[in-house]
């Protein structure tokens, strides 16, 4: 059985050499040929070339899976051994060249930096400063570590679904495993890690890639042992698909049961007043917890300082020159949102208006990570009586704008569902204008409607 | 034909059912047709178009196996049928699942968006999301003529898409074309290709399939470029003037920037007539609460200029002020006028000025030595808190001692 073994290595090294030996070539020539090009794309020469060495990688994979179920009937009938034995040699041998051709490229890579066209940008992300004088030993053994992960997993997944399914079905999934990076929530699975030279350290997608990486190996156990049969097949598949699917989907239910208790008071810090004299921001050392959050209100014209906690989740939306901030706030589960108004010279909160929007509005994402000193929710009419807001949809894409009576106490929507891409609010008797980006907004404040504010004039 | 689209049925109505499903599902969380007219929500609808684009990509499979399309064609059927068989089912799935989803839309609406929608809007709507998929689904047939097996179809998409890129993109990044129809060209070629193969391709070789694939991918992309980089280019390029109105809605800023060129005029806009803005390109630019107009750019020695616009009499008076250290940008925030609107308020990059509108003069009212200046970021002026305590008295807090100081300035 050795003997069959052994001879079954030699047959594989016999074949495969040439192409190991291709492979290690190409990157540096590839790096040569190409490198004005990346010049002009300002894209580092040696990224260029190892996104191609994967993809080469991943369609080398997939075709030696595929090759090894066609010549599975020939094997067992010309070898006296296990069908399973040839589809063996032939994994790991290939993959031991595709761990030596990009590990070493990899490495050479890692080694040369900065010096010629197999420098990327590694050093200048990862390899420097601080990072670097800490860290030196440890940053070697991950990124070896990573890399490994990186290239056997790839290898794995594409061998395996070539030899489940077909080899483009196997190049397909390597592609999208490489290019896309099945996101970049896989971390070094993908080609981003490389990319952004961020993910260099073990990270909560270390497991992840350690299951895939297992559960491949098992489909191809599974697949070993009857390659013909479609039922082993189908389970290799489901189980390679399950732990594809179902990590990702843990994670995201886990980011996504945190993220249902915060608000952008998370990364609040302050705004002011269009006149400077009012500021608003969180109360310095106040107690803070996930359902509370502690205001102070500063108004330096007066001198006066006011602190009030306020319930979470919580946006700030406004701040007036009198000393008074508009605040939106959404108890979790319901589906409007409440406008209050915080008078501080008076120390009261009083509710304004419900106005209808989506359950758990203000803990989405796109309020959770709005800045209200640059682009604020919501804009206020000068005499205080008027205010457009701006919140996302629940109808499509967008956000829905609100005309909100102060004075009246009443919210109507007058634009639902549309991007308005405008910074600036100008006021004036009857209505108010949104501009700063393309053609200009009208709304006029009695009707409730909207239209296009035509800029042309003629030339003077 | 009645039995071609039997087989049709059989064999692609799992992929078929799925994307009818995942239309009415994310019409029934809000995320389906819109109900306000002709507009597809980019987000959500990436899910029943990964259906539709998959049950393209199932069509022509099964004909590239095994000899199969061979045995089709020597049968009394024509090419054209065999198409039109493929098309139809993708088509009456778009049309139904435009229609289940706008309705499933107009039921859940919340009642606050009811007003906004009319039977006219509702059509438009499901028209709007109907045609995205429909297109999709048409490119996914289009790349199943090439390799078989749905892998095949998926693959001969990524070259398609890796074509897009490699052309419209890599010559919008090179160069200052916009690739309008270059992108207009990629999107023809893969109905050219598969028009073409499904006529004459089905029964050839994969690898000459695919060559040919590529080539009928490349000839309209290819003349896509040419055109792009002739006059034609600017049929599809129009420019929108930038709008900025001001505080009091009175006049407007609109800036038209073309490849080489920028314009700016001042619009006043009870009066609806227009002076041409100079000296205004690639700046930092604002409206000050009094209706005056800031710019301000970076000179040769690295200095900010800063100029003050206003109209007067009928004609635009610029005033250019002297800005002493200002290596960083300038920000709206760091502008103040006074309720007079005589004077204006800055925060310098190390200093706290007034500047007097109508005689240009500065006055320094606070500042920080070097070394002082040190301790702040470089990015913003120390002096971030400033404000008019009234008419004649500036208050500001001192950014070394954090503590609030008044200055008489008349």
């Amino acid at each position: 059985m050795l003997r069959a073994l052994g001879r079954l290595l030699w047959k594989e090294w016999w074949v495969g050499w040439p192409f190991a030996l291709l492979g290690a070539a190409l990157p540096p020539l590839t790096a040569l040929l190409i490198r004005r090009e990346v010049e002009l794309l300002e894209i580092p020469p040696g990224h260029v070339t190892l996104f191609i060495i994967m993809l080469g990688l991943v369609a080398w994979a997939a075709l030696q899976g595929a090759g090894t179920r066609e010549r599975r009937s020939y094997a067992s009938v010309h070898f006296p051994i296990h069908p399973a034995r040839p589809a063996l040699v032939t994994f790991g041998m290939h993959l031991l060249f595709a761990l030596c051709i990009v590990g070493g490229y990899l490495l050479a890579l890692y080694l040369l930096q900065g010096h010629g066209v197999l420098g990327g940008d590694l050093d200048m992300r990862t390899f420097r400063g601080a990072i670097r004088a800490l860290l030196w030993n440890d940053l070697v053994r991950h990124f070896l570590l990573t890399t490994l992960l990186a290239i056997g997993s790839t290898y794995v997944l594409c061998f395996v679904v070539g030899q489940a399914l077909s080899a483009p079905a196997g190049i397909v999934a390597g592609i999208c495993w490489v290019v896309f990076g099945a996101g970049e929530a896989l971390g070094p699975l993908s080609f981003g890690w490389l990319r952004h030279g961020y993910d260099v350290y073990l990270s909560s997608a270390v497991p992840f890639q350690i299951a895939m990486t297992g559960a491949a190996l098992l489909a191809f156990g599974l697949l070993l042992t009857r390659l013909a049969f479609p039922t082993r097949r189908l389970l290799a598949c489901l189980l390679l698909g399950a732990v594809a699917g179902g990590f990702p989907a843990y994670n995201w239910y886990e980011d996504s049961r945190i993220a249902g208790r915060r608000d952008a008071m998370d990364i609040f810090t302050a705004m002011e007043s269009t006149d400077g004299a009012v500021w608003l921001e969180k109360a310095p050392g106040a107690h803070e917890t996930p359902d509370l959050v502690v205001l102070r209100l500063t108004d330096y014209r007066r001198d006066t300082q006011t602190i009030r906690p306020f319930p979470r989740p919580l946006a700030p939306a406004a701040l007036l020159d009198a000393g008074v901030a508009l605040l939106l706030a959404q108890p979790r589960g319901a589906a409007a949102v409440t406008l209050l108004r915080w008078d501080a010279a008076a120390d009261t909160v009083e509710e304004i208006c419900a106005i209808s929007a989506a359950k758990g509005l203000l803990a989405s994402p796109r309020v959770r990570y709005y800045d209200p000193s640059i682009n604020p929710l919501m804009h206020v009419s000068p005499d205080g009586a008027h205010a457009l807001l701006l919140l996302p949809t629940w109808a499509g894409e967008g956000e829905d704008l609100w005309h909100v009576d102060l004075a009246g106490k009443r919210a109507r929507l007058v634009r639902p569902a549309q991007w308005v891409i405008a910074e600036t609010v100008s006021w004036t008797e009857d209505a108010a204008i949104l501009s700063d980006n393309g053609e200009p907004l009208r709304v006029d404040l009695r009707a409730g409607t909207v239209a296009p504010l035509p800029v042309t004039g003629r030339e003077r | 034909m009645q039995y071609l689209l039997w087989k049709e049925w059989q064999e692609r109505r799992l992929w078929l059912l799925l994307w009818l499903l995942a239309m009415a599902g994310t019409a029934l969380v809000g995320k389906g047709p819109s109900p306000f007219g002709f507009d597809v929500p980019a987000g959500w609808t990436m899910i029943p178009a990964l259906f539709a684009l998959l049950s393209g990509l199932a069509g022509y499979g099964s004909e590239l196996v095994g000899g199969r399309a061979a045995f089709l064609f020597s049968r009394p059927v024509g090419w054209g049928r065999v198409l039109l068989a493929k098309v139809l089912p993708g088509a009456a799935t778009a049309l139904l699942g435009a229609i289940v989803g706008a309705v499933a839309c107009r039921f859940t609406l919340p009642a606050h968006y009811l007003p906004f929608v009319t039977p006219l809007s509702l059509t438009l709507g499901a028209l709007g999301i109907g045609v995205v998929m429909l297109t999709v689904y048409l490119i996914g047939l289009a790349c199943s003529t090439t390799l078989r097996g749905l892998a095949g179809a998926a693959l001969a998409l990524l070259l398609w898409l890796a074509l897009m890129m490699a052309g419209a993109f890599s010559l919008e990044s090179q160069s200052d074309v916009s690739p309008a129809w270059s992108f207009i060209g990629s999107l023809a070629g893969p109905p050219l290709a598969g028009l073409v193969l499904a006529r004459f391709g089905l029964t050839l070789a994969p690898g000459v399939r695919l060559a040919r694939f590529v080539l009928l991918l490349f000839v309209p992309l290819a003349l896509g470029a040419l055109l792009d980089l002739t006059p034609a280019n600017t049929l599809l390029n129009r420019t929108w003037p930038d709008v900025l109105v001001s505080p009091s809605g009175r006049y407007a800023i609109a800036r038209e920037q073309t490849k080489n060129r920028e314009q700016a005029w001042w619009v006043t806009l009870d009066e609806g007539a227009r002076l041409p803005l100079p000296d205004v390109s690639g700046n930092f630019l604002c409206w000050l609460p009094n209706d005056r107009y800031v710019t301000a750019f970076m000179d040769d020695t690295q200095q900010w200029r800063i100029s003050l616009y206003w109209y007067e009499g009928g004609r635009i008076v610029r005033r250019a002020v002297e800005s002493p250290v200002a290596a960083r940008y300038p920000e709206r925030d760091d502008f103040q006028p006074s309720p007079d609107g005589r004077h204006l308020l800055y925060g310098a990059d190390t200093a706290l000025l007034l500047l007097d509108l109508t005689t240009g003069a500065t006055r320094t009212l606070a500042g920080l030595d070097a070394a002082a200046r040190e301790r702040f970021s470089r990015h913003r002026s120390p002096y971030e808190r400033f404000w008019w305590q009234d008419a004649a008295t500036v208050g500001y807090i001192d950014p070394v001692t954090e503590k609030r100081a008044v200055v008489t300035v008349r």
